[in-house]
């Protein structure tokens, strides 16, 4: 077992290897009522072609198949994991993200038998024709509900540009059509290939025991059987020249405008969670709150409060996104191209907004240690090399403002960036 | 603890170590007139969020609130039956996990008095603030109508409501804002800060002492009179059913809701009761309408019932394929039959007590929720401990959800279709 102590906010993690190669890290938090479990696989809607478990080649699944192994993995042949945690009144959930797919629960009860379901259940595959056939019908709708939704087809419209005709352009959970193709041998297949406990990570946070904790799982898991270990042979996502423009005509009051670009290398480890920070904080200087060039577009109403930035980092890509709703599009992309062409020379400039937005990330840092949610969810496994949100201080602090003037340099290159619009239909 | 630092003006301080920040909370409580007074406090809240006459814009905000560590600040106007409770919140790191930083509590106190004290109402900029507030709430309210869902839920409480400040949401009504002066923000802004009950609390690893010696010293004026927060509850009469059918171009998922009276006493005796029942009908992953409408026939990706006991009114809102809408309303009305009925099992009810249970216990690790209930107990002038509220939910029969569940009367459909193009 291993300990680390973070003895600036009296937090300790445990963390330990199981014999078959599952990862489990425990943070206590004894004052706290609830009891959170999340246990993830490295595996998500992007990882659609691969070679399939004890076989040879690359086969392509549907779009939208890790999503619906999702929904299906809760269903078993003579009970229902979401049932069975209500039973003991313990809530559940689970998501499925572009590269990783997650179950959880919460508990302030019954907390053993929680997390001896969440292991049965993940572990413990039971898929059937009939139950298959059924679930097309309920993501059919969630997949018609999103479409209605203009803020989410903004962020896949943006997406499909940056990343034309890659796994990154499906929506998360495929289409009706895809969907509809998908079989119960399909299912298993992705579930052998990605379901491997050396691919997977369990973490817990808040009311535990560490050692009856570590004891309880040890008995659950050595009561399983899993086959020899096989490495993971994914398919990389594929880059084609980004779509610089497209719109899309929705029922919408106003115009939404986003305005992205894609990343150059994949990062990895703590480098990686540490290139994240960086850009979150050098966007932060560029356009947050404290910054007078979003001050000067807000007062000339290129944007609202509906205006918002993001940095996406995972497995193999990386993106920024800028949008709002406004009817200036044309002024807000030559703004925003401007600032970020400006950016090295508008960051040299900008020392006291630098030590402020750290101020800022600093201060968000700790109030998510007060979120069994945030603690758990944001631990990414290998992606950042087992990093957690209480390294995050001490990485921060090692940034300096050259290290974004460095980025800015080589980041915003209009090669890589692209524009997506939703704009009012006509009447 | 709970002080008076003047008359009208409350302290309640929870200390806490379980959080590594302190939040504090000033809110304001009247009982609004007009659907143009509700407005008018909303912009004001948005007015006094962006400048005053410390800081001038919007920046020198913001950096004020960095400078103390990405401090929280939070304004708003929410409603609570007949009463609107208007809220300045700020949340802030304890400085022992901030290296060379002495207390925040100081600080954050100035900062809120700046904010809610000192408006910028003689400044050159007054009026320009003004306008691009108002027409940002305005677009915001506009927007709205592309969340389909919020939307629905909109259109079935104009459809319920009689009294226009209910029918209204907690932000009040478009129309009204188009309306407004700055005279009405000055005017509103008069009322809260010398007339209105106020209440104040903090939470967090606090010295309850400092907190209140210093809350005294920041100037809330004795109020006329002594507030008494009677007649919370708004309460309305049973009507017939209204139906309203709209249909919208391009749309893909329909939306069906149904709202229902549910008249029971707040922390009275059929309580407990009703919110089992609401748990059970829709409010839960286990209830009724989730596993009959969305898992067993597969008709809806989301289907569940929500009540809200200030108001006595109970909602089911549900997405579905536009085809099954006379299908789905009859499941719907299947399902209360049966809980009025008592047609279902110990087991479920059970399921759905301890459900409820894990929720509230939960919810014991949230600063936001503790100081809410604290807010809610201020509000009814009563307390419950959460043993006490554990052991109601445990006495709950079957008997007395049938009871509860014969009191809820249909009073409103909507549903919003697709127009064929």
């Amino acid at each position: 077992m291993k300990i680390k102590t973070y003895e600036s906010f009296n937090e300790t993690l445990y963390t330990k290897v199981l014999k078959n190669g599952l990862k489990v890290n425990i943070l206590p938090k004894k004052d706290y009522e609830r009891a959170y479990g999340i246990i993830t696989t490295d595996y998500g809607s992007i990882d659609n072609e691969f070679v399939p478990y004890a076989k040879n080649e690359m086969q392509k699944f549907p779009a939208g198949i890790a999503h619906f192994l999702e929904h299906k993995l809760f269903e078993k042949e003579n009970y229902d994991a979401f049932e069975l945690f209500g039973k003991y009144g313990a809530d559940s959930n689970a998501f499925t993200s572009f590269t990783r797919t997650s179950y959880l629960f919460s508990a302030s009860q019954n907390i053993k038998e929680s997390l001896k379901i969440l292991l049965d259940f993940v572990f413990d595959p039971y898929f059937s024709k009939k139950s298959v056939e059924k679930e097309k019908g309920i993501i059919g709708q969630e997949i018609m509900m999103y479409q209605d939704e203009p803020g989410w087809q903004l962020y896949s419209g943006i997406l499909s540009n940056l990343y034309p005709q890659s796994a990154l352009s499906d929506d998360i959970a495929g289409t009706v059509e895809s969907i509809s193709k998908i079989t119960v041998e399909d299912l298993y297949a992705c579930y052998e290939t990605f379901y491997q406990p050396q691919n997977m990570n369990l973490f817990l946070v808040g009311n535990y025991d560490v050692n009856t904790t570590f004891k309880l799982i040890d008995e659950i898991m050595v009561q399983k059987e899993f086959q020899p270990i096989q490495k993971i042979n994914r398919k990389p996502l594929e880059i084609k020249p980004v779509i610089k423009e497209r719109v899309k005509y929705m029922e919408v009051q106003r115009p939404k405008i986003a305005l992205g670009i894609r990343g150059l290398e994949s990062y990895k480890g703590k480098e990686g969670l540490k290139f994240k920070m960086k850009m979150q904080l050098l966007l932060s200087v560029l356009l947050g709150e404290n910054s007078k060039y979003y001050l000067d577009l807000y007062n000339q109403n290129v944007v609202d409060d509906s205006f918002g930035f993001d940095f996406q980092l995972e497995r193999g890509f990386n993106f920024a996104l800028l949008s709002t709703n406004t009817s200036k599009i044309e002024d807000f992309i030559s703004s925003i191209q401007k600032i970020l062409k400006n950016a090295p020379r508008i960051l040299t400039e900008s020392k006291e907004e630098f030590e402020l937005e750290k101020r800022e990330f600093l201060g968000s840092i700790i109030k998510s240690m007060d979120s069994l949610e945030s603690i758990a969810n944001r631990y990414e496994g290998k992606l950042f090399d087992d990093a957690t949100i209480f390294d995050m201080a001490e990485i921060l602090e090692e940034i300096r403002l050259d290290d974004l003037i460095e980025i800015s340099q080589k980041y915003f290159d209009e090669e890589r960036m692209s524009v997506f619009k939703i704009l009012p239909k006509e009447k | 603890m709970r002080k008076k630092i003047a008359a009208g003006v409350y302290l309640n301080t929870i200390p806490t170590k379980k959080f590594k920040t302190t939040r504090m909370v000033i809110t304001f409580i009247s009982k609004p007139k007009t659907t143009r007074q509700v407005a008018s406090r909303a912009l004001l809240t948005n007015y006094l969020e962006m400048s005053n006459e410390k800081f001038e814009t919007q920046i020198e905000i913001s950096k004020e609130l960095s400078k103390m560590y990405g401090a929280g600040l939070g304004t708003g106007v929410s409603k609570k039956g007949n009463y609107s409770v208007t809220t300045f919140s700020l949340s802030y790191v304890e400085s022992k996990y901030l290296k060379n930083t002495k207390d925040l509590l100081n600080q954050a106190q100035d900062f809120l008095k700046t904010i809610i004290f000192q408006p910028m109402f003689k400044s050159p900029l007054r009026d320009e603030v003004f306008e691009r507030q108002k027409n940002n709430i305005i677009t915001y309210l506009e927007s709205m109508r592309d969340d389909k869902q919020a939307y629905a839920q909109k259109k079935l409480r104009e459809l319920y409501f009689e009294s226009e400040i209910q029918a209204a949401s907690a932000l009040g009504k478009l129309e009204d804002f188009k309306k407004l002066t700055l005279a009405d923000l000055m005017k509103s802004h008069e009322e809260m800060i010398n007339s209105e009950r106020v209440e104040i609390l903090v939470a967090g690893n606090i010295d309850e002492q400092a907190v209140y010696t210093s809350f005294k010293e920041l100037g809330f004026k004795n109020r006329l009179e002594e507030y008494s927060l009677d007649d919370v509850i708004f309460s309305q009469k049973l009507s017939d059913v209204k139906f309203e059918d709209e249909l919208q171009a391009g749309l893909l998922q329909s939306k069906l809701n149904l709202a229902y009276k549910l008249p029971v006493e707040f922390r009275g005796a059929n309580h407990y009761a009703a919110l089992v029942f609401n748990s059970l009908f829709g409010g839960s992953a286990q209830s009724l309408l989730f596993t009959e409408v969305r898992e067993k026939n597969s008709l809806a990706y989301y289907a569940n019932s929500s009540f809200d006991p200030f108001r006595e009114y109970l909602m089911v809102q549900t997405g579905i394929d536009g085809k099954n809408k006379d299908k789905v309303i009859a499941i719907i009305e299947e399902q209360l039959r049966k809980i009025q009925a008592g047609e279902f099992s110990d087991e479920l009810l059970e399921q759905n007590k301890m459900n409820l249970i894990n929720l509230y216990i939960s919810r014991l690790d949230s600063q936001v929720a503790l100081i809410a209930r604290a807010q809610t107990d201020i509000m009814f002038d009563s307390t419950v401990q959460a043993n006490d509220w554990v052991k109601k939910i445990k006495e709950v029969t079957k008997e007395d959800i049938k009871e509860v569940a014969q009191l809820v009367k249909l009073q409103a459909v909507y549903y919003l279709g697709a127009k064929e193009e």
